[in-house]
């Protein structure tokens, strides 16, 4: 700050001059009892459900159990400050964060204040975490793709802004890495008049993985218009379970103004658990796998935020990718089967896939999104068709090639354009790839051009025939991308350009 | 768990029921309260009323020989069926649930207030009475001395906190200027 020293004296003068000085008057209780970040208080007569309160040594709870007799508040601090006998105060607020985009670019914790070292966030607006879901009347069903820049995912299983799409699978399977992408994909939409900003949830990660994850956001250029909320496995965890319902807030500001948004939720399994805990301690009745019984309102509320909105609000959108973490591939346990049925579609990620080297391991069989083929570019509904169908039969057929060592000519034909299919929809880490560009290697694919060409050399195939579109023949991509679709004259001007390429390769 | 309560609010409204003047109510409660700190510090004296093998007459006898001559009658009484019926650990709920209920029925507050130094009894007096005229109470007033408060007073009426202290009013002010 730039102040001249003459300036100082009357600065401070006018700043404690506008000191409120009169009395402070505060409704306070008694801590009864604590322990395990949850704290139980008596008075405190009026508090609401998720109000924040306000504990000695500048540690803050949220109001949950209201009992009859006393008041359960978790804490988002350290519970060691906070000793029997304290006094609690109530603040009158519900919780609230911060909301702008004056949070882009940084990394905060679950009530927003920053934790990366950048400064205080001047954020104009405040919105309170936990918020009602719009009804029926406020949305739009899903109309306009959000690209992730994954062949296999914008082909088979699109992903429309204002939808909740589940991305599920065990441990190290890429579910992460699918979030990544799309986040850093969306920064060709900001070139466009449609910009989606992100906000990245991490619940219950370590440390150093969020770290890493902000790195690597950073070096791609994607933090620009993301906020990542984090919530690490060693904070306490009251502030593991409101993070995802902060991190909506954030997204919400951008809905609710005209604007797109995408939150990753990374990932609510954890969410789960932290719930759990707090539900234990509070006392609430353990259920099913000892979950308390409103663990699916849990979730439900908080995936019900992601929307559409209609014209007269805005046509704003929130997209979610909630992650859950499958043990053992266990899609049936209580947690994936919530969330598998809250959502619209899930993108099912295989081990086996992972380690038999097709990445991202997205098992198509498995995976499906209800509402994304309306929000499809025609170019890509045309030719996804005939990729899931070449891949269902590959699949089917590839079972039987294993025992018959000879095959007839139809079904040797199937198998070769199957395997042909899989490898080019294999794809890199960060290297998300524009939908023209999608559209052009499936569409040669599809059309047969990759049959003859071995297996191993398809990939280098792949990048020589986008160079080629890339320098020679760019109309097609471009006719591509403003029309979206394929055209009778676009595709034989595509034959012509792809056999071209052949011819050289 | 059910039949503790239900036993809880026998007593404590019986007791409610009987008392009906402030200077009752404070008997009452100050005896209830001295009575359940003993049994809380006293392991002996704990110990002997819980007992399953000293007889009630005993118990009766020595709480009798004990009290009898300090305490509030009513209060005696309750509490001799209080320990026939083996219901002594009930005494600090029963304390509690009478003072909710007689602060309703006898317009009283609880009031706490702290000062950074000693306050005179004309003082006192004065805070008294003011407080009660402002708030249209009877009060039940107690006075606590923090010297970290360096100037002026805390108030607490019930469940809110009138705070004019130095301490508060200066930690204000340096969230105010710091921004923390």
């Amino acid at each position: 700050m730039d102040i001249k020293t003459n300036e100082i004296g009357n600065l401070l003068r006018s700043q404690i001059q506008n000191i409120n000085d009169n009395v402070d008057v505060n409704e306070v209780g008694e801590v009864l009892e604590i322990g395990d970040g949850v704290a139980r208080t008596s008075g405190l007569g009026s508090v609401m459900s998720s109000e924040l309160v306000e504990f000695p040594n500048n540690v803050f709870g949220m109001a949950l159990n209201l009992e009859e007799e006393n008041v359960g508040a978790v804490l988002f601090g350290d519970s060691s400050l906070v000793k029997e006998g304290d006094t609690v105060k109530r603040t009158g607020k519900v919780v609230e964060v911060p909301v702008g985009k004056e949070l882009l670019g940084r990394v905060v914790d679950p009530l927003g204040q920053p934790m990366d070292g950048k400064g205080p966030i001047n954020a104009k607006e405040t919105l309170p975490i936990e918020r009602k879901a719009l009804g029926v009347m406020q949305r739009f069903p899903v109309k306009e793709p959000l690209q992730t820049g994954l062949k296999s995912i914008d082909s088979m299983i699109p992903i429309g802004r204002g939808q909740r799409e589940l991305i599920i699978g065990d441990r190290q399977t890429g579910k992460s890495a699918i979030a990544i992408d799309t986040i850093i994909n969306q920064k060709s939409t900001h070139e466009t008049d449609s910009p989606v900003y992100c906000v990245y949830v991490a619940v219950g990660q370590k440390a150093s993985t969020v770290a890493k994850l902000v790195a690597e956001l950073e070096s791609n250029g994607a933090m620009e218009y993301t906020t990542v909320v984090v919530a690490n496995a060693s904070d306490p965890a009251p502030l593991q379970y409101i993070a995802p319902y902060s991190g909506s807030a954030m997204g919400e500001y951008y809905r609710d103004n005209g604007m797109h948004g995408l939150i990753v939720y990374d990932d609510l399994s954890k969410q789960a658990t932290a719930y759990r805990q707090m539900s234990l301690v509070l006392r609430r009745p353990p259920g099913r796998e000892a979950f308390p019984g409103d663990v699916f309102y849990l979730h439900s509320r908080l995936l019900e935020r992601a929307s559409k909105l209609s014209e007269d609000l805005g046509s704003g959108s929130l997209t979610a990718l909630p992650v859950i973490e499958t043990q053992e591939g266990d899609v049936s346990a209580y947690i994936p089967t919530n969330v598998i049925s809250i959502t619209d579609g899930q993108i099912y990620l295989d081990t086996n896939l992972f380690n038999g080297g097709v990445r991202p391991a997205v098992d198509v069989g498995l995976s499906v999104s209800r509402v994304g083929g309306s929000a499809q570019i025609k170019a890509m509904k045309k030719i996804a068709g005939k990729l899931r169908l070449d891949l269902a039969q590959f699949r089917e057929l590839e079972a039987f090639a294993k025992f018959a060592s000879d095959l007839d000519e139809s079904t040797a034909a199937q198998i070769t354009r199957g395997r042909r299919m899989v490898e080019i929809l294999k794809q890199n880490q960060y290297v998300p790839m524009s939908t023209e560009k999608q559209v052009a290697i499936i569409y040669a694919a599809s059309q047969g051009y990759l049959d003859d060409v071995e297996l191993e050399s398809v990939k280098e195939f792949e990048v020589g025939l986008l160079e080629h579109f890339e320098t020679k023949h760019k109309d097609c991509l471009k006719e591509l991308k403003k029309s979206g679709d394929i055209s009778d004259d676009l595709g034989s001007k595509m034959n012509k350009a792809i056999e071209e390429f052949k011819k050289s390769f | 768990m059910k039949q503790n309560l239900k036993k809880i609010n026998i007593y404590s409204n019986l007791l409610n029921d009987a008392v009906d003047s402030f200077e009752d109510f404070n008997s009452v409660s100050n005896s209830l309260e001295e009575f359940s700190s003993a049994l809380k510090s006293d392991l002996d004296v704990n110990a002997f009323f819980k007992s399953k093998t000293i007889e009630v007459e005993q118990k009766i006898n020595l709480f009798s020989n004990a009290v009898s001559s300090s305490m509030n009658e009513i209060l005696f009484e309750v509490l001799k069926v209080v320990i026939e019926n083996d219901d002594i650990n009930l005494i600090s709920h029963i304390a509690n649930n009478f003072v909710l209920l007689s602060k309703e029925k006898l317009n009283i507050a609880f009031v706490d207030v702290t000062s950074s130094a000693d306050i005179n009894s004309s003082h006192k007096d004065d805070i008294k009475n003011s407080l009660s005229e402002l708030i249209n109470k009877q009060i039940k007033i107690n006075f606590e001395i923090d010297s970290s408060l360096i100037g002026g007073l805390k108030i607490k009426v019930d469940d809110k906190l009138y705070d004019s202290s130095l301490q508060t009013k200066l930690e204000n002010a340096k969230s105010k200027l710091v921004g923390v």
